[in-house]
């Protein structure tokens, strides 16, 4: 009995200790975490993960000679009469989203994508994968700042005010789950990551003022979210306009000098061809400065973000890139070269002071002030705070917090927040530890081998 | 030689001439409307300058919408028949057709590298052609790679490119995708040199068997590639696409 004892308590210790000392992400940098993701081999292996796999899990062995799709896309119709933008002509049939259903009762997760990213990309589809795998049906949806989902699935298609955009993902969950009302779900789980792990705070609180309609999530976790999204845009521009040396008339000499290293580089390294090998070679070899990566993560923030501002401008007819009376003009051929030019300079924060909030507030008469407080996670502290349903993981070097940020989630979430010491934005999020975390706090089930480091408390 | 297998790629670029010739001013009457908030003006862009997104495109109303069709041909021709094709076809048939395309490709490649005088890369992709050829059995399994000879492309738009042809408007080729008017004329011309091969196998003038051969090579390319058309998720992709590729292939020519 003493001994037992004695092995929980070092266990215990143990697991503590294992937080800052033996985390084993490899990449320290946090942007290039950011950047580089989780190195092959280092992911949870679908051997690893049958741990938490029940009997009615049917995948195919990663041996298997046949490839055998999890998850289907489908489309579904949220505003039967909204009319869509010819410009827009291949968004037209309706919001996308992917589902992977088992042939069984089981519980059910949303997962729901971060800025510029939709239903697919390779983190949701990652996680649909580990989650289906661990007998959950997973339904994935996009962010609400992806032009798919504001045409199809928002009422305003101006994203950036979080009570809307649950509004608006509540309502399409709603729709997806009616139509699929074959699937034999035991209970609702859901998460996100990045925007999108805000976007699950808000969407569980609607989902607990709604009457009648409600999935009562039983767990819910957000994986790296911003505390404020203003602040976090804000770092986002700005890592990408003060990175560029001369500013953004100068973007081109930026370009056109790494196209010239790239080049250089693969002169000498033809053998390595074009591809993943050939540009982690390069990585290694040639590490680009902080400034440049924060000037490459910035322009990828900046692209997807200047699209969802041409589509909130096309869709309210709003005249802020395209004039008023020519949106009705462009046609699926129309050079819209010139409009990306344009969208191009203007970044997230300029879209949230010359576009959302004055609309906003004409609209529905909401305060400038009340709108931007309302989109930090602490303007529904009190809420958070007495919800123990809702965890969160966080890195302690995350780039798009603002410094103290990351000590406000500990006040939002009291002991419900882990933090890892290292991994950038969303660079460990399908690391093995990571992973295992994720499942360990949705099933209950600690894997016996891996010392699980969630909610062992926070490491600063 | 059989050239039935260009006629519409030829087609298509006599088509370009056309459209071009006859379709040259793009109507424009934006002075009459109210301008919108954010102008080239306001945000200081200028309309002489050239910008990393500006890539000659004179053909880009039929270039658009050859995307567009493209967009089309891959959401319910392509990508349906690949799917079939990964559901049914096991994976290590798959990746023997793959190999068998990938060593005929070679000889391309072989051909390709000895005419921009790169030795060591000739007598890879040539040492590479043989081996497989022989040892992995007409190229059904790729043995080269693991003695040390890896695949090393080199197509005839790159050969072009070498020798200071300029890549010349930018291109939306039928199936093929992102092109310029070089690295088009250097697919004709890798068509040529695969007839050389093609006939070896007497396969000259069944249109039957050209059909299965180049039918079963797209479902492979395809199935080997991860683009999806309008998955950036941006309205500018075909912006996005354009400037990304023509950087692909200054990288590649190297210059």
């Amino acid at each position: 009995m003493k001994t037992s004892f004695l092995m929980a308590i070092l266990f215990l210790f143990y697991g503590g200790f294992s937080v800052a000392f033996d985390y084993g992400y490899p990449i320290k940098n946090p942007l290039s975490a950011t950047i580089m993701g989780t190195p092959e081999g280092l992911e949870a292996s679908q051997e690893s993960l049958q741990f938490w796999q029940p009997d009615y899990v049917d995948i195919a062995s990663p041996n298997s000679q046949f490839d055998k799709k999890i998850a289907s896309e489908k489309k579904i119709t949220i505003f039967p009469d909204r009319k869509i933008s010819d410009v827009f002509w291949y968004e037209k049939g309706g919001m996308e989203y992917s589902i992977a259903k088992h042939d069984a009762q089981a519980p059910l997760i949303f997962i729901i994508a971060g800025t510029g990213s939709s239903y697919r990309s390779s983190i949701a589809r990652a996680q649909q994968k580990i989650f289906y795998q661990a007998g959950f049906h997973v339904v994935t949806l996009s962010s609400p700042t992806v032009p798919n989902f504001m045409l199809n699935a928002s009422k305003l298609a101006m994203p950036g005010n979080m009570n809307e955009d649950s509004r608006d993902l509540h309502n399409a969950m709603q729709l997806v789950m009616k139509k699929h009302n074959d699937v034999q779900v035991s209970d609702y789980y859901l998460t996100g990551y990045s925007l999108g792990a805000s976007n699950v705070a808000y969407v569980t609180k609607f989902d607990d003022e709604t009457q009648g309609k409600a999935f009562h999530f039983k767990k819910v976790l957000l994986i790296n979210p911003p505390l404020s999204l203003v602040n976090s845009v804000n770092l986002l521009d700005n890592m990408f306009i003060d990175n560029i040396p001369g500013g953004l008339n100068k973007f081109n000499d930026f370009y056109q000098k790494l196209i010239h290293r790239v080049s250089d580089f693969h002169h000498k390294n033809e053998d390595l061809g074009l591809g993943r090998d050939f540009f982690y070679a390069m990585f290694k070899e040639q590490p680009p400065s902080d400034e440049e990566m924060k000037a490459l993560i910035g322009f990828v923030f900046r692209i997807a973000s200047s699209g969802m501002v041409f589509a909130a401008d096309v869709f309210n007819h709003h005249g802020y890139i395209v004039p008023k009376d020519k949106v009705d003009t462009l046609t699926p051929s129309t050079s819209l070269t010139a409009y990306s030019k344009v969208s191009f300079r203007l970044g997230f924060g300029d879209y949230i002071k010359n576009f959302y909030l004055p609309k906003f507030e004409e609209d529905l008469g909401i305060s400038r002030n009340r709108l931007l407080t309302e989109s930090s996670l602490e303007s529904i502290a009190s809420y958070l705070q007495n919800n123990d349903r809702i965890s969160v993981m966080l890195n302690a070097d995350d780039p798009i917090l603002m410094p103290g940020e990351l000590d406000q989630f500990s006040v939002l979430f009291p002991g419900r927040v882990t933090i890892y010491p290292h991994g950038g934005h969303l660079g460990n999020i399908l690391y093995h530890q990571h992973v295992y975390d994720m499942l360990a706090y949705f099933t209950g089930k600690q894997r016996q081998s891996s010392t699980s480091t969630f909610n062992k408390g926070a490491v600063k | 030689m059989n050239y039935k297998s260009l006629l519409p790629l030829l087609g298509f670029i006599l088509l370009i001439f056309l459209q071009g010739c006859s379709n040259t001013t793009v109507e424009d009457n934006t002075t009459e409307l109210e301008p919108a908030q954010n102008t080239f003006e306001s945000l200081g862009i200028s309309q002489d300058e050239t910008y990393s997104v500006d890539i000659y495109d004179p053909w880009e109303n039929l270039n658009r919408k050859t995307y567009n069709l493209n967009s089309q041909i891959d959401t319910y021709v392509l990508l349906p028949t690949v799917s079939v094709y990964e559901s049914y076809v096991p994976r290590l048939l798959r990746k023997g057709v793959h190999n068998f395309y990938s060593n005929l490709h070679t000889v391309n490649h072989t051909v390709n590298s000895a005419l921009q005088l790169k030795g060591e890369k000739t007598i890879n992709n040539g040492l590479r052609f043989i081996s497989n050829t022989t040892l992995g059995i007409a190229g059904i399994f790729d043995v080269a790679t693991g003695m040390g000879l890896p695949e090393q492309q080199e197509d005839f738009g790159q050969v072009l490119g070498h020798w200071g042809v300029p890549a010349g408007p930018y291109l939306v080729l039928p199936f093929y995708g992102p092109s310029n008017l070089r690295d088009a004329t250097g697919t004709v011309a890798d068509f040529f040199i695969a007839d050389l091969y093609i006939d070896g196998f007497g396969m000259n003038g069944n249109a039957g068997w050209e059909v299965v051969y180049y039918g079963l090579m797209g479902v492979d390319i395809r199935a080997n590639m991860f683009f999806r058309y309008y998955d950036s998720l941006t309205p500018f992709e075909y912006d996005m696409i354009r400037m990304m590729y023509t950087a692909q292939r200054r990288v590649l020519i190297g210059k």
